[in-house]
């Protein structure tokens, strides 16, 4: 695969998860045998999840793409002439080229929705060159009805409101006035039309121009359906009741044409047209489509395309820039701004840079000092005629000369939560230059913010914590994990937390980050021995069940949704960007990011860490009063009722999992509240220790029902909110006792490795390290593969 | 070996001194009219730190610790720090009264009282900080063991438990070892009362003491039990607050040599807290024949004995984190020295290794304004080394990931400041109110000052 500036390992995009999905079972691998395993190329300006899974990555402005599409498709002979690239591009096109000619039929070129038409249209020719259609690319109809030109149309229409032609604007879940690109004068012309009514969810800054203000419901509150990226149809069920008297799009529409039935019986009777059917027959094939959750084929059939062979006249072709590149992107988080106001989100670190609560504008470290930039500068950004002011982060891995901004930020009609949190960038967007703004004007102000990011150290130290081995290493020492695997080097930004870092790491970090994995030479750690248990307590027996876990790093791409699927599960109060900022993030799980080579240029690296539900858990007796204890099925629990909040349980925990109520952060009081929680999860009050339980009311509920059935619970009967959520399925749960069980096996597998296992803890979560596919042809990346070439 | 000689010889009172005026001298500052100005000044003082003990603890108890600096994975700040200081300073009155009368060092008559005094209220101000600490306050009586309803004990295996045992038993038996000490005085203290509320109260609180040769017989065997009760305390208290430290995993924090490390810190703070002071009590109060350079001069030598302990402790933890081979140790080690709280270190190593081996030079012993620099310097540095030990062991310890920075917060600063405020405040009250030097016991020594007279 050579995705090109696409971030479709990530949670984002259409279609994402099946993708993830896909994705991740093609890095699977077991007992040294990593044959079958898929391979990942990565061109991009920005430092993406994607980027972070990729086998070889190329970091390249956004404009350079077309450049490197270009020459890649003349080395493929569909285009006409290569282009001029840097160095490091270049030196990439002919063993990237042969490697895609030596999968013809399986190779395939994926372009981020952000590139221009374009490199669309080249990565068409070369996938229609490397036989992809049919393969692992297929071509359908548009999903969209009537595809157009949005821009134009939206232009239009500003146009006639501006006339006067426009008597009365009725605007469905839109959010113009804050989010149309700057050239685009919608607020003036807006405020021309007579009679404006805004259906949304929230009064924002569009209903803030408008007579009439009607309130939205909640995709869940409301039936209707939806066209998946394949095209198959899926009937939106409501899960609840609507909690305020909202009406759905589709209800409002309804109600304009005189029709006041409601959303369900307006798609009962579409439905029953559809199929021809009607009576009981229409009823089953109804209560199906509810049932499986889609409409049985309606996928859409693959069509014959060929593409024209002038396509690389066909659409303009846009130039590289010189100078400072602005990258503008969805926000992982705020997205468009739409889910600004969602406190669960604003509080997810973005994926690698894992910042909370605000966007940014982010330069690469080589950039930065160039400019003499440093973390939380407040700079002013100028295009597409508006100024507005930003603040500074140094993200290693962004290419040089980009300075990447995300959209959904600085909203000025929102909630309590998202009110005041970022700068806009819709600012900085004209309908000409959406994405990619060439010529950034850029200015320091002289002042500084604080940042809240959960992640302050980029460097892993040389510490084996993600062990990694290139393919053909894992071939020839399956066991390269157990024996103590390769530890990944790496840097810190100057400036983050201390000034003393930089200096520490130039001397540890550089020196174990070119260090590769020696067969039988552990890093003057001894390696736990199983069998021979280390400790002065009786060793538990586990008759019944012992639950554990295994956490594919293989197979995470690092997209967050175990986060945000954990608060959402266990009731994890959101806490604001301050106290982030003191370092006091709730999540149970986290997703630890590495940088690892240089800072330059390195290779990124995911690690989800929960509670290791420990064997011989260092916080267990340190607590005074036993507020944390061993559950006879291996469990470390947490009784919150007994905790008195002395914190030595943290301290003592060498994964540092736990998290504190260091003050009332939960919210008692506000209704809407009250209902997004979990009720078999107890809501912690202040000054009392949490921590991920395995989801242990998940394992309750089992219980019950297995013991009702008077059966055992089955292998995969529980599956943690984590493991659940997870697209990549690299989590796994179960009972450690069965050997029969996913979990039993996996960790049987000779990936299988303990996170710092030398301090005899005996986690019951396990990591499956993480094998690269490197191709030995490639130019040097920090992705270890300069290292095997030395080997 | 010629000062060792002289120092030999040297009374331990000065001269000129006769039974009526040691009484008249001491017990004069409690019973006179009116105090002088330098002790207003210095409860007004204490009064206006405790304020913000006070004020802080209300805040503290509303809002929550997250009012401090505190995070994961820095969950002990001040409060610990705090804790640990307090307790080491009062090591020095258990020391002094405890061993130095098993050892029978006549010496220690004239500082005991007030070491014991600085003890107490030294444990006071330690005692409220695991208190305030806590998450949960209200809940903190769960850490003693008493039957309930819900049968459910303390986890003995926790140091914390063990800690309250230790402070605890420590607390009271330095109050009564205290007390035991004070009856005689404050029998005498109600015979010279012209103050009807003063005599009642020192009546009551002297127990019928009449001076009887039966009184003076039980005294001396309950006073020589105390002493051997409090004796295996100063060792075994410290120990037991290292432990707290030394059980667990983290580097930094994980070492055998923690215990007498931090018993020898305890004595060195001891010490110095004294030597601060006793220097101005004795300047203020004129009371020179009685705190002589004798005292002054001993007091010195323990402070450089201990200091150089704790020296080889700071070296031996550089050692082990060598010789262990463990990078995590090692790491531990390097950032401690050189990450973002180096000069933290640097300023330990200043304070409690490089100054005190000024205490080498005998000039130095007895120049009494450098004494008292060097007494604050040292009380710095013990505070330091608490803060190098609680907070660089735990702001990078296994994985980087979790790596963060502690900084204190206002509310820190005042309840750490408050805490000195109400250790002052409390020590003023004794100053006025309690014979500050045990009389009778001086007493022993006046055969000596009326041979230097001779």
């Amino acid at each position: 695969m050579l995705a090109l500036d696409s971030d479709f390992l990530s949670t984002n995009g259409p279609g994402s998860v099946a993708m993830i999905k896909a994705f991740a079972r093609g890095r699977k691998v077991e007992n040294g045998n990593a044959s079958g395993m898929n391979r990942l190329y990565v061109v991009e300006a920005n430092a993406t999840a994607t980027g972070s899974n990729a086998d070889h990555r190329l970091r390249l402005k956004a404009s350079q793409v077309a450049g490197f599409a270009a020459s890649l498709a003349a080395a493929l002979g569909v285009g006409s002439a290569a282009d001029e690239l840097p160095e490091k591009a270049k030196a990439w096109i002919e063993p990237l080229a042969a490697d895609l000619r030596a999968n013809q039929g399986a190779a395939v070129v994926i372009v981020g929705d952000q590139q221009p038409a374009w490199v669309h249209a080249a990565a068409h020719a070369i996938n229609a060159q490397l036989g992809a259609f049919g393969g692992p690319a297929v071509v359908t109809e548009p999903v969209l009805p009537a595809p157009s030109d949005q821009f134009a149309d939206l232009k239009a229409l500003v146009a006639e409101m501006e006339s006067g032609a426009v008597e009365t604007l009725v605007i469905l879940d839109s959010n113009p006035v804050y989010n149309a690109p700057a050239d685009v004068s919608f607020t003036g012309a807006l405020e021309k039309v007579p009679f404006r009514v805004h259906l949304a969810s929230h009064h924002d800054e569009t209903g803030e121009l408008c007579h009439w203000q009607l309130p939205l419901s909640n995709f869940l509150e409301t039936w209707g359906d939806i066209r998946a990226v394949d095209g198959t149809l899926t009937i939106q069920q409501p899960l609840i009741e609507p909690i305020f008297q909202s009406k759905s799009e589709l209800e409002l529409i309804g109600l304009m044409l005189g029709d006041e039935r409601s959303a369900y019986e307006v798609l009962r009777e579409a439905y029953a047209q559809s199929w021809a059917l009607s009576g009981d027959a229409f009823e089953a094939s109804w209560r199906k489509a509810i049932h499986d959750g889609m409409v049985a084929d309606t996928a859409f059939a693959p069509v014959e395309a060929a593409v024209v062979p002038e396509w690389a006249s066909a659409v303009e072709r846009p130039a590289a820039s010189e100078g400072l590149e602005l990258v503008i992107r969805p926000d992982s988080s705020a997205w468009d701004g739409r889910y600004n106001n969602n406190g669960w989100l604003q509080e997810l670190p973005r994926p690698i840079s894992r910042l909370t609560w605000d966007n940014v504008a982010a330069f690469s470290p080589a950039t930065a000092a160039q400019m003499t930039l440093r973390n939380g500068d407040i700079v002013t950004l100028g295009a597409a005629g508006n100024k507005v002011e930003a603040p500074v982060w140094i993200l290693p891995g962004l290419a040089d000369e980009v300075c990447v901004v995300t959209l959904g930020y600085g909203r000025e009609m929102t909630g309590r939560v998202g009110t005041g949190v970022g700068f806009n960038a819709y600012k900085l967007q004209s309908t000409g230059s959406l994405w990619t703004v060439a010529g950034l004007d850029l200015a320091k102000r002289g002042r500084t913010t604080e940042l809240a990011c959960v992640q302050d150290h980029y460097s892993m130290e040389g510490r084996n914590l993600v062990r990694i081995a290139n393919a053909q290493e894992y071939s020839e020492h399956p066991n390269f994990a157990q024996e103590g695997g390769h530890g990944g080097g790496g840097h810190d930004v100057p400036g983050q937390g201390g000034p003393y870092l930089g200096k520490l790491t130039d001397q540890d970090g550089r020196r174990e980050g070119a260090k590769l994995f020696e067969p039988g030479k552990s890093q003057g750690l001894a390696v736990a021995d199983v069998e021979n248990p280390l400790s002065v307590y009786p060793e538990s027996n586990y008759a019944g069940y012992a639950w554990g876990m295994t956490i594919d790093l293989n197979a995470c791409v690092g997209c967050n949704a175990c986060m945000a699927a954990c608060n959402s599960e266990n009731n994890i109060p959101v806490i604001g960007k301050e106290q982030v900022a003191k370092g006091r993030e709730m999540h149970w799980i986290r997703l630890d990011r590495y940088f690892e080579g240089s800072e330059d240029d390195p290779a990124m690296i995911n690690q989800p860490l929960t509670c290791m539900q420990c064997e011989n858990a260092p916080c267990e007796p340190v607590c005074p009063v036993g507020a944390t204890v061993h559950s006879n099925e291996g469990l470390n629990d947490m009784v919150y009722n007994r905790c008195v909040g002395t914190r030595y349980c943290s301290n003592n925990c060498p994964y540092k999992v736990r998290r504190f109520n260091f003050l009332l952060y939960q919210d008692f009081t506000t209704e809407t509240l009250k209902m997004a929680r979990n009720p078999n999860v107890t809501v912690r009050s202040r000054g009392v220790m949490e921590k991920c339980t395995y989801c242990v009311q998940r394992i309750n509920v089992a219980r019950i029902k297995s013991e009702r059935e008077g059966r055992a619970i089955v292998d995969g009967e529980i599956q943690t909110a984590c493991q659940q959520a997870c697209p990549a399925e690299a989590i796994v749960f179960g009972n450690i006792n069965d050997d029969n069980s996913r979990v039993s096996k996996l960790k049987g597998d000779s990936r299988n490795y303990a996170l710092l296992e030398e301090l005899n803890t005996q986690p019951r979560t396990s990591y499956l390290a993480r094998v690269r596919n490197i191709n030995p042809d490639m130019p040097a990346t920090s992705t270890g593969a300069d290292a095997h070439a030395e080997a | 070996m010629a000062t060792q000689s002289k120092n030999l010889h040297e009374a331990v009172i000065g001269p000129n001194q006769t039974y009526g005026s040691v009484t008249d001298t001491i017990a004069n500052i409690c019973l006179g009219k009116d105090a002088p100005v330098f002790w207003y000044a210095g409860l007004l003082a204490g009064l206006m730190l405790a304020g913000g003990l006070a004020h802080g603890a209300v805040w503290l108890f509303l809002n929550g610790v997250g009012i401090w600096g505190l995070n994961i994975p820095v969950g002990w700040g001040f409060a610990i720090i705090n804790f640990v200081w307090w307790i080491g300073i009062g090591h020095a009155g258990t020391l002094i009264s405890a061993i130095l009368l098993l050892f029978r060092q006549d010496w220690r008559t004239s500082i005991n009282r007030f070491a014991e005094a600085m003890t107490l209220f030294a444990v006071a101000s330690a005692g409220l900080f695991p208190l305030l600490h806590v998450g949960r306050p209200w809940l903190a009586f769960w850490l003693m063991p008493y039957p309930n309803t819900m049968n459910v004990w303390p986890q003995f295996r926790s140091p914390l438990v063990w800690d309250v045992f230790a402070v605890s038993t420590y607390a009271t038996v330095s109050a009564l070892f205290w007390y035991t000490g004070l009856i005689p005085d404050l029998a005498t203290m109600r015979d010279r009362a012209q103050n009807k509320v003063a005599k009642t109260l020192y009546g009551i609180f002297s127990l019928g003491w009449r001076g009887a040769a039966r009184h003076w017989e039980r005294y001396e065997i309950a006073y020589l039990i105390l002493g051997g009760l409090s004796t295996p305390l100063v060792v075994s208290v410290h120990t037991v607050v290292s432990f707290d430290f030394a059980v667990s995993v983290i580097p930094g924090w994980h070492a055998t040599l923690f215990p007498p490390y931090f018993v020898a810190g305890a004595i060195y703070s001891g010490f110095a807290m004294v030597l601060t002071l006793a220097i101005p009590v004795r300047h203020f109060y004129k009371l020179h024949d009685l705190i002589t350079m004798r005292h002054i001069e001993a007091m010195a030598k323990v402070t450089l004995a201990t200091g150089l302990v704790v020296f080889y402790g700071y070296l031996m933890e550089v050692f082990f984190a060598w010789y262990s081979g463990n990078e995590f140790e090692q790491f531990m080690m390097k950032n401690r020295m050189m990450g973002p709280y180096g000069h933290m270190y640097w300023m330990l190593i200043f304070c409690n290794s490089l100054t005190p081996q000024l205490l080498w030079f005998r000039k130095v012993r007895r120049n009494i304004p450098v004494l008292f620099v060097i007494s604050l310097i040292v009380n710095v540095g013990m505070w330091l080394e608490r803060f190098v030990i609680v907070v660089t062991s735990l702001h990078r310890d296994f994985l980087p990931s979790s790596w963060d920075m502690y900084y204190p917060t206002f509310w820190d600063w005042a309840i750490y400041l408050g805490s000195i405020g109400q250790f002052l405040v409390l020590f003023f009250l004794f100053l006025r109110f309690v014979p500050m030097i045990a009389m009778f016991e001086v007493k022993h020594l006046v055969p000596q000052s009326e041979k230097t007279r001779a």
